[in-house]
């Protein structure tokens, strides 16, 4: 139809006289008024307050736009509408991009929305205010969940964009602190539409895998929009939800985004995440060699204590010695002194004599004298040889052996 | 560090049954008993040598071992590959 339409309609008007008018249907005037309008004014800018904003469950948005003497109908269909951080509250100030066009169903002037934004972040910051409230109520911002990062993580796993600066300034920061760790990285789009998802699904096949150690999880620098991915719900719930302790780096210093504060640790930085994620060799290998000294000087401290025990031990084993030793000389010296007393010799020195025979063997009775027989006597002072002349054995032969007896007994 | 296996300290560096974080809270633990408790010596020079072994393997594992350098890709069956990833370090 379009201009077609216009001509008609004029010279409906101009020829009206002469013929019978031509009657219009209510769809054509309003395709009408929508072609003329559409046709005439290009796209713009146009500024105002938000008013009774309502999402529709198709994804349709309407809303109206205020100033202090006008209001103006805004529509913004599902396409543009899903681009939308968060509804606008009641009676923020926002720019809207479109053009006025006619809702021909209901014949209705409307503006037709392409984009909408707050000034400064105001929709980002409206989106991320009601997700973090929400986040918090269910105790998931609690300090208290934070996980510990391992101090010697064998493997850091990374999700991030395999194509971005991020991923190289952490491969290359691990690298140079500790060649040893393995680095996984699950790839994953880290702005656009399916980032979220994407983000998602990389933390949960790493937490599947279990293979990392520890997590960092983010991206480099970039617009409000760009880091939006990282305050979604479900991003900020999947990294809630991770096995595995996360690190979280988005964009540089000044961007704290919901993956930050639900993280167990946060990086300003992709390189700072790496930093905190692995332990540096050169202060390693200062430790290492701090641990040798240290059990050198507690095993020489420990061999010296030995040593003076030792020390102790060998005193007190003198001591105990030396007075076993003295105590057995005194035994001894009493011991020989009675034995002395007793003896043989101290007998021989009261007068008495041995008689021993020719094999030394004593003789304790006149049996043991053959008669002519040789014997010695053993006195105090030597011994003497002499010859049986005669044996005379005693009526009672049973007196004196007795004492011979005795006298054998303490040989 | 998720299997807590036993420590063996056979091999000739440290490897997945003995990770260098293992090795180094090990490590720990024999310096400070060496240092607080009174240990009999046997028992101590048994300790020292396995301290010693633990820090001559881990300066080894730093200076030695290189770690991998993989993307994780997954194919529709949910299994997961590694691949070697190929960073343009030159920029």
């Amino acid at each position: 139809m379009s201009h077609d339409l216009f001509f008609q309609a004029a010279n409906t008007r101009a020829l009206g006289r002469d013929r019978v008018p031509q009657v219009w249907s209510v769809s054509q005037v309003n395709a009408l008024a929508r072609e003329l309008l559409e046709g005439s004014v290009p796209p713009l800018w146009v500024a105002g307050e938000v008013s009774g904003f309502k999402r529709y469950p198709a994804g349709h948005c309407f809303f109206t736009l205020k100033d202090k003497r006008s209001q103006l109908s805004c529509v913004m269909w599902r396409q543009e509408a899903r681009a939308l951080p968060a509804e606008p509250p009641e009676g923020m100030e926002v720019r809207a991009f479109g053009y006025p066009s006619v809702y021909e169903r209901a014949g209705r002037f409307q503006f037709v929305v392409r984009e909408l934004s707050a000034r400064g972040e105001g929709l980002w910051r409206v989106a991320f205010e009601r997700i973090r409230k929400k986040l918090e109520a269910e105790g998931l911002l609690d300090p208290a969940r934070k996980r510990p990062l391992p101090a010697f993580p064998s493997c850091v796993g990374v999700v991030t964009s395999t194509e971005g600066a991020a991923i190289r300034d952490i491969v290359s920061v691990i690298r140079r602190r500790a060649r040893w760790v393995d680095i996984l990285v699950y790839p994953a789009r880290v702005q656009g539409e399916e980032a979220p998802a994407s983000i998602t699904r990389a933390i949960a096949a790493a937490c599947k895998a279990a293979r990392a150690d520890v997590l960092i999880v983010g991206r480099g620098g970039g617009s409000a929009e760009d880091l939006w991915s990282f305050n979604q719900e479900r991003v900020a719930r999947a990294i809630a939800d991770s096995t595995i302790p996360i690190i979280s780096a988005v964009g540089h210093e000044a961007d704290v985004t919901l993956a930050d504060l639900i993280a167990d640790s946060r990086a300003a930085t992709p390189s700072a995440a790496a930093e905190l994620a692995v332990p540096d060799a050169e202060r390693l290998r200062a430790d290492l060699s701090n641990a040798a000294d240290r059990m050198a000087a507690a095993l020489r401290n420990g061999v010296d204590r030995g040593k003076r025990r030792i020390e102790r031990m060998e005193e007190r084993i003198v001591e105990a010695v030396a007075s076993v030793i003295e105590k057995r000389r005194v035994t001894v010296a009493s011991l020989r002194q009675r034995l002395q007393a007793l003896g043989p010799m101290s007998v021989l020195r009261r007068g008495y004599a041995l008689a021993l025979d020719e094999d030394g063997q004593i003789l304790r009775s006149v049996a043991g004298f053959l008669p002519e027989g040789g014997f010695t006597l053993r006195l105090q002072d030597g011994h003497v040889k002499g010859r049986t002349e005669s044996v005379e054995p005693d009526e009672k032969p049973n007196t004196s052996p007795g004492e011979r007896d005795n006298v054998e007994q303490e040989t | 560090m998720k299997n807590q296996t036993p420590l063996r300290v056979s091999e000739t560096t440290l490897s997945k049954k003995l990770s260098l974080g293992q090795a180094i809270d090990r490590l720990e633990d024999i310096v400070k008993r060496l240092e607080r408790d009174e240990l009999e010596l046997e028992q101590a020079l048994g300790l020292f040598d396995e301290g010693m072994e633990l820090i001559r393997k881990a300066e080894l594992d730093l200076t030695e071992s290189e770690g991998r350098l993989k993307q994780v890709l997954i194919d529709r069956g949910g299994r997961q590959r590694h691949v070697d990833l190929d960073l343009d370090e030159d920029e």
